[in-house]
């Protein structure tokens, strides 16, 4: 059964009771590292202003997560199951090069310098597996996380984005409906809370570009082999087909 | 750095070109291998550990909570699905008290300072002593201080407890001091005038209502469990939310409508939204009628308040206010909510008769104590300590408080005490002096004018602290008693925060006690003890207490114990209150209680005490971050990590005509002191405003993680004389903790 994670960023109240249920149980990383936080992101100009939170974390990208491929070392890797995309990092292999923080869309795994580690959700894989809810999803005070099967979370994700347009937030949408595990119901333009504009499709872009630089040009030529081009616009393709997902651009252009 | 000729660049490079080749087709296979060998912590329930029952110590809301305990150690904290306030989940606090337990700072054992001087950078040269010497020394302090100057000369500051009460009357001192000034006094004062009732009226039903007005309400903003749960929930179930705020808060980027008002001046919007309710007949007819008193004289008393001239103070537009008024008024349920340091906190001269205006404008959309509005807490039937264990006869205290705080006939029976104005007294040894005195946490930090405060601290002979962490508090003390983490305590509490029907939860320890500490109690009745006060705590237990309380409801200590969820629960009805304790036996929009005492029985406009000069243009709005309770937890290890340090909040553009930027150290100066602190820019204040997260500033240097973090803005708020205080004419006699106003400039 795929799984998957729908943040309701306009639940979020940012108080930070994912990030500290998290490190409570996941407490090897050093003093500020942190598999998840919360970024605030300010909109609009005094008095017409508004902020929102969004929980950073790992998106667990569904396949071909671009830090699997950037780890020198192989210590990524996906979890193995029907759930999904589970990105894990093995500790014991990570050298803490930190080419996966720069390589990912996200900038989710944190560099842990004193560990010489990186360090980044594991989407409570094993919880996962053993049929339990990640400990953030359990923990949010105002229920922002939902976690279950995949289809009914996206499900839930469009209902509720149809409530608030139907209240006159005409932005809200559902970022990541078709590559990662992690989902957010959100009622900003994705760029307010840093996020790519259409979830996977633009960050491989992003991660093709970077790669063109001389420094990646050794990873960016094998990282565009003909497979991996092959996977990039077989993702295409299917994200065009499931234009029922772009509701949320829909309702965007209507807002202009 | 050169690895096998490589240079250690060279050689990431490399790997990463092996591992992108190989990755392309293989690895999915890969994953399959690898997945074996992902390292602890991965847990899921089975490896959590077995389960125990407590209720949160971090704040007064005492969600019910369930802890893990593997191997002998705290692994996690949950929510307790069927408690009522945290129906399930803690907020970010609770679920970081594992590491306020297991916190290496914390106080291990009774301590006694070898150096005389006290204050921040001296060392108090500590020395480790036993528990018969520390109970004796505070016994001799405490002693000698009656016998050499009258009972009235020993003073306690601390929350009320059952054992510390009986050790003050014994002793016969009337000087027992809370924070409760700088935190909701004047609401208090008002539901007592009103209502009757109501020592803590912050028990909501938000997420029954349908339209939220809030004025500086910003629970959500504080995480404080049910109320942000409960807002967000409402918002969801179509509910709309108006927020009134000089700053924009989550409360209020999660509302339809941010309404930036001019700091201290919700009362003149109030009192504009009274006049037109009134005279356009928008309120519940029937309930008013049947459960309030003085409609006719308020009506004749807020003529004058047209939204016009509400307008010319708030810098609202009439327009604005009149619609709110009318939404409000006919939205329902529609609710003022209110929690503490709110508009109608004790934060301005003038904010008791904004919580007052709060009360009539609830009362006449019927929001007291109905579905969707504000709710009298269904408490159990607690036995009193007294009741239980009849009392000695004890000499009647001396009337005549050091800060005054017997003159405020309202709040003056709650025994509180005044912290704005107890400085004073301190320094000067008027109306007389304290010589001995004990400390249960009530941090210094917390005080107004908290450096002037610490040189009060040096004019006490004698002074004990009993606490959990070496505070600053504990810096300054003579003897110091080191009290279990709550995670290592037994008892039960109600859920008064968010009763609808009476429920209990039990406190198990999670682990034995850690450390050398003794409960208060415990504490308390040892120095009575050696004070050779021994037989008032005769055949007095904790146990005896707990039974005999728990029988009168219904129920026992073993019964609870054996409770499967760790709750008692009296699930009967909610009826909603149709007699009040008052003289008319109904809300009472005119108050006869204030009349009685002096006071304006109806809400008057008033400006605030203080407004911006040129010497200090910035109005002071003081703030609390969600992940931190007051000064009592910086040093979190969990916490810290989330928020480290505070900054000033200003206005980006307010700040780019100063010539400040982001992150730029400045001055924060007023009329009481002058703090350094880094400028933080938002768009979501004021122009005219500044705003300090609270809690921060910690010079004792015993707490490694907050030491030296941030600054404490208690050392910008002025203290007030008991002269002041009287003359500000304030029931509640609230602490004015933001009615000041000060200067920002690069440091």
């Amino acid at each position: 059964m795929k799984q998957a994670m729908l943040i309701d960023q306009t639940k979020c109240i940012g108080c930070g009771a994912c990030t500290v249920s998290c490190k409570a149980i996941y407490a090897r990383a050093s003093f500020g590292i942190l598999r998840t936080r919360m970024k605030k992101y300010e909109t609009g100009r005094f008095p017409h202003v508004s902020f929102r939170f969004r929980k950073h974390m790992c998106m667990h990208c569904i396949e071909n997560a671009p830090c699997i491929e950037a780890c020198p070392v192989n210590a990524i890797s996906y979890v193995s199951g029907d759930a999904g995309g589970m990105v894990i990092i093995d500790d014991d292999t990570c050298i803490g090069c930190g080419n996966c923080t720069r390589q990912c869309p996200y900038q989710a795994p944190d560099r842990d310098r004193d560990r010489k580690k990186a360090e980044k959700c594991s989407f409570c894989s094993r919880r996962v597996l053993a049929g339990q809810t990640p400990f953030c999803a359990e923990a949010c005070p105002v229920g922002a996380i939902t976690f279950g099967n995949r289809d009914d979370v996206l499900a839930e994700g469009r209902r509720r984005a149809e409530i608030l347009r139907a209240k006159g937030r005409s932005h809200a949408y559902v970022w990541g409906s078709a590559d990662t595990m992690v989902l957010y119901l959100l009622d900003q333009p994705p760029e307010i809370y840093e996020l790519p504009a259409e979830g996977y499709t633009a960050s491989r872009q992003t991660l093709l570009t970077r790669l063109a630089t001389p420094a990646g040009g050794v990873l960016a030529a094998a990282a565009l082999g003909a497979h991996g081009l092959h996977l990039l616009r077989e993702r295409r393709r299917r994200i065009e087909d499931e234009s029922k997902l772009q509701e949320s651009h829909a309702g965007r252009a209507d807002d202009g | 750095m050169k690895r096998n000729g490589l240079s250690r660049r060279e050689f990431l490079r490399a790997s990463a070109a092996a591992a992108a080749a190989g990755a392309a087709g293989s690895f999915v296979l890969q994953g399959c291998a690898r997945q074996e060998t992902e390292i602890e912590p991965y847990r899921t329930d089975e490896t959590l550990g077995g389960e125990r029952f407590s209720y949160c110590g971090v704040c007064s809301a005492n969600c019910a909570m369930i802890g893990h305990v593997a191997a002998g150690r705290l692994v996690q904290l949950r929510g307790n699905p069927d408690d009522q306030v945290g129906r399930g989940k803690l907020c970010v606090k609770g679920y970081s008290a594992i590491k306020d337990l297991y916190d290496p700072d914390r106080l291990k054992y009774p301590m006694m300072r070898t150096e005389a001087r006290k204050g921040p950078g001296i060392d108090p040269k500590w020395v480790k002593v036993s528990w018969e010497e520390a109970l004796q020394t505070t016994a001799d302090g405490f002693n000698d201080a009656i016998e050499s100057h009258g009972p009235e000369t020993v003073a306690f500051f601390s929350r009320g407890h059952d054992w510390m009460n009986r050790l003050r009357d014994a002793i016969g001192t009337p000087n027992h001091l809370m924070h409760h000034s700088t935190c909701f006094t004047t609401h208090t004062a008002v539901w007592r005038a009103c209502l009757g009732m109501g020592n803590r009226p912050f028990m909501l039903d938000i997420a029954r209502a349908k339209y939220l007005l809030s004025f500086g309400w910003d629970m959500p903003s504080k995480a404080k469990n049910m109320s942000a749960r409960d807002y967000v929930a409402a918002l969801s179930d179509g509910a709309k939310s108006v927020v009134v705020d000089p700053r924009l808060t989550v409360t209020g980027t999660m509302a339809d409508e941010w309404i930036p008002i001019k700091p201290g001046t919700d009362l003149a919007f109030m009192l504009a939204m009274i006049r037109i309710i009134v005279n356009e007949e928008l309120y519940d007819a029937e309930l008013v009628e049947s459960t309030t008193y003085g409609l006719d004289r308020l009506r004749a008393q807020v003529q004058d308040y047209t939204p016009q001239w509400a307008s010319g103070i708030t810098g609202i537009d009439a327009a604005v206010i009149t619609r709110v008024a009318r939404e409000f008024a006919t939205t329902r349920p529609a609710l003022i909510p209110n929690h503490k340091r709110d508009a109608g906190g004790p934060n301005y001269s003038n904010s008791w008769r904004a919580a007052h205006c709060m009360v009539i404008l609830n009362a006449m959309v019927g929001a007291i104590d109905h579905p969707g509005g504000q709710i009298v807490p269904r408490r159990p039937y607690l036995k009193p300590f007294n009741a239980v264990f009849p009392p000695p006869e004890f000499p009647k205290p001396r009337t005549e408080r050091i800060d005054g705080f017997e003159k405020h006939p309202i709040v003056g029976p709650t025994r509180r005490g005044d912290f704005s104005t107890v400085t004073d007294a301190l320094l000067t040894g008027k109306p007389y002096p304290i010589k001995a005195a004990l400390f249960r946490k009530h941090n210094v930090l917390a005080f107004p004018d908290a450096t002037r405060f610490v040189e009060a601290l040096k004019k006490i002979d004698f002074i004990a602290v009993c606490d959990v962490w070496p505070s600053e508090m504990v810096q300054m003390a003579d003897v110091v008693f080191p009290e279990p983490y709550f995670l290592e305590t037994s008892g039960f509490g109600d859920r008064d925060y968010h009763e609808f029907y009476p429920q209990i939860a039990l406190r198990q320890p999670m682990v034995p006690p850690l450390y050398d500490t003794r409960g208060y109690g415990g504490i308390i009745s040892g120095i009575a003890d050696a004070m050779g006060l021994g037989h008032i705590f005769e055949g007095v237990s904790s146990s005896t207490l707990w039974d005999e309380q728990l029988k009168a409801m219904g129920t026992s200590w073993q019964e609870l114990n054996n409770s499967p969820n760790g709750l008692w629960s009296d699930e009967k009805p909610f009826v909603p209150t149709t007699e009040f304790k008052t003289p008319s036996g109904k809300i009472e929009l005119y108050s006869t209680v204030f009349e009685e005492h002096g006071y304006d029985p109806l809400p008057l406009w008033q400006e605030k005490r203080e407004l911006p000069s040129d010497q200090y243009p910035f109005y002071m709005l003081i703030s609390r971050p969600p992940m931190h309770k007051m000064s009592q937890t910086q040093n979190n290890e969990l916490m810290a990590q989330t928020y480290l340090e505070n900054a000033v909040i200003m206005n980006r553009d307010r700040a780019r005509q100063l010539g400040l930027e982001q992150g730029r150290q400045v001055y924060v100066e007023s009329r009481a002191g002058r703090i350094r602190l880094k400028l933080q820019l938002e768009e979501g204040i004021r122009p005219d405003c500044v705003c300090i997260e609270h809690g921060f500033g910690h010079w004792s240097p015993s707490l490694s993680i907050a030491h030296q973090k941030g600054a404490n803005e208690g050392d910008l708020i002025p203290h007030l004389s008991i002269e002041e205080m009287v003359a500000l004419k304030d029931p509640g006699a609230g602490a004015c903790m933001t009615d000041f106003c000060v200067s920002v400039r690069s440091a």
